[in-house]
């Protein structure tokens, strides 16, 4: 067995312990069942619910604004990271404001996106970019920051324009930071996206999670809940094995 | 460094003594919506005057929830399981396997509860509403039994739309976007936004009779601690009673608690005593008719539903109405 083989038991092994530990916590009264359901119930209720249809149209919803507020985050932060690393001085008065930015509690623009984009998605959308935007930006100039001088000559050397630099040089060599900054926007979007539709939605799976807390429907309840998390996870693996290929690939090259 | 975080260690653990040693002494209720509506206000007034107190109670705040779930599992986590809140919750915390007791029913009608459409809105009356869409707060709470039992009575419930906003704050968003045609509103809200909107209907005369806030516990926590609910209930309809005895004092407890001007609350609060809107307790078997009806309505409830093996009548006694 490999080493990468042996890492992929172990990370299942602790799932599917902590699964059955909490599933005995559960069926044993232990957790009672206004806390928690069993896991197993959850994957019932979710099975049910996935093939009734009943919240296709909330999930659609959701991930389409996920998609939408990654998307930005990722294109605008990486844009305004590239903007920021190409000129110190305003690096220098930015870099306070970017370190500290996690420390806001953005949701409390929400209520003023509302205003501003109506009671649609937009604001959802907008919450879930800001969120994401600024691991983004930071990763990116992190990333720049890290590629070799040699490499810059090169480029000066190869007389490579200003933008062809950016794009075959910088970029590439940035890569590992990239990709963090990728899969940081993806989960903050994610966290935008449903905290903001539990404020206020028209639809979506943060609101039928309220609703069903509201109602004491744990069942719905809990299935949405493992919906979120179990597909935020293959987003999250689907983007680390990209960025695993294209690693492969250059160092391959 | 080191004194540095000798110093850090020892300010987290006075903090840590300080919440340690307040929560212990004191208590809180939970009261759905305390703040927001109306009535709520008794707990303020027993708060203010002194009424936990009298009774030897060491209650000295109360937890606010939106209502529903919230309120249920506000309840049972804390340390005093005695609550005021929606009937709807009350019933889905008891299919739930949750062993409530209602051991009151706190007011007469639904208050100043009223549907809103914006001003220039064509929507004038409930026949209005027929083909457009009214918002509600919560699925399955009050305010979706009141408007879709309204909307029944009047006969237009196939052809209008109904929409859960979410809250108050949020169905009055929507309207304002013209996501909906109409949305609930109450005071404070009401009299100070008011003249933005037209009233389309209000709740209470629609639905005269109402039971829809309830005073719960739990049956483990009655049967261990009759003697402490017996007081919390009579601190509750001391102010009852205080509120209907003293009005200008009560409209500054109002102001206060409410955050609002004494003139403001002071205008606000006569057309409540005219529908004799807050009782002490006692049960009324037209009121609980009408709510289950229109729990029955939004699917909540299967028809036939037997609301007396939740009520508790022990108290019912200190709870007559004067």
């Amino acid at each position: 067995m490999t080493r990468r083989q042996l890492v992929v038991w172990l990370r299942l092994a602790f799932l599917f312990g902590a699964a059955g530990a909490l599933e005995i916590l559960c069926r044993t009264g232990r957790i009672p069942r206004l806390t928690m359901i069993p896991p197993s119930e959850m994957v019932e209720h979710l099975a049910a619910a996935l093939a009734g249809g009943k919240f296709t149209a909330d999930i659609v919803f959701t991930f389409a604004n996920i998609g939408a507020a990654a998307a930005i985050s990722i294109v605008l932060g990486a844009a305004l990271g590239l903007g920021i690393h190409a000129l110190p001085r305003l690096r220098r008065v930015v870099d306070p404001m970017l370190a500290s930015y996690y420390s806001v509690p953005t949701f409390v623009f929400y209520p003023l996106l509302i205003v501003l984009f109506g009671l649609t998605r937009w604001p959802l959308v907008a919450i879930g970019a800001l969120f994401g935007v600024v691991a983004m930006i930071l990763n990116t100039i992190a990333g720049l920051d890290r590629v070799p001088r040699a490499l810059a000559k090169t480029a000066r050397v190869l007389r490579l324009g200003p933008w062809a630099t950016v794009w075959r040089i910088k970029l590439p060599a940035a890569a590992p930071s990239l990709f963090t900054g990728v899969k940081l926007a993806v989960t903050y979007s994610v966290i935008g996206v449903i905290a903001g539709e539990f404020i206020l939605s028209v639809a979506g799976l943060g609101r039928q999670i309220k609703f069903a807390y509201d109602s004491l429907d744990n069942g719905t309840m809990y299935a949405l809940l493992l919906f979120v998390l179990t597909a935020t996870v293959l987003v999250y693996f689907l983007v680390h094995g990209w960025e695993r290929r294209v690693h492969r690939r250059w160092t391959a090259s | 460094m080191r004194s540095a975080l000798r110093a850090l260690s020892a300010c987290l653990a006075a903090v840590a003594a300080a919440a340690l040693a307040g929560s212990a002494a004191a208590e809180r209720l939970t009261v759905s919506q305390y703040g927001i509506l109306l009535n709520t206000l008794p707990y303020s007034v027993a708060l203010e005057k002194g009424f936990f107190k009298e009774e030897g109670l060491a209650i000295d705040g109360i937890i606010a929830s939106h209502g529903g779930g919230t309120s249920v599992r506000n309840m049972l986590a804390s340390d005093l399981p005695v609550a005021e809140m929606a009937l709807p919750a009350a019933i889905a915390a008891a299919k739930q396997g949750i062993d409530v007791r209602i051991i009151g029913d706190t007011a007469n009608t639904i208050g100043e509860l009223v549907w809103v459409s914006k001003k220039d809105s064509p929507v004038k009356t409930i026949a209005d509403l027929k083909g457009r869409k009214a918002a509600f707060t919560s699925p399955r709470g009050v305010t979706e039994i009141i408007i879709k039992t309204v909307l029944k009575r009047h006969g237009i419930l196939e052809q209008s739309q109904t929409i859960a906003a979410g809250g108050i704050g949020a169905a009055v968003t929507a309207l304002n976007q013209g996501a909906v045609d109409a949305a609930t509103l109450v005071d404070p809200v009401l009299t100070k936004t008011g003249h933005n909107y037209q009233i389309v209907f209000h709740a209470a005369k629609e639905l005269p009779n109402l039971s829809w806030a309830m005073f719960v516990t739990t049956a483990k926590y009655l049967s261990e601690n009759e003697d402490k609910v017996r007081k919390i209930v009579r601190a509750r309809a001391k102010a009852v009673d205080f509120i209907y005895a003293n009005r200008e004092e009560t409209a500054k407890i109002y102001a206060k608690y409410w955050n609002l001007s004494e003139a403001d609350a002071a205008s606000m609060l006569p057309k409540f005593y005219d529908i004799k809107f807050w009782k002490r307790g006692e049960f009324n078997p037209k009121g609980f008719e009408t709510m289950l009806e229109g729990m029955e309505l939004v699917g909540e409830l299967e028809k036939g539903y037997d609301i007396k093996k939740l009520l508790d009548d022990r108290f019912q006694a200190i709870l007559k109405e004067k």
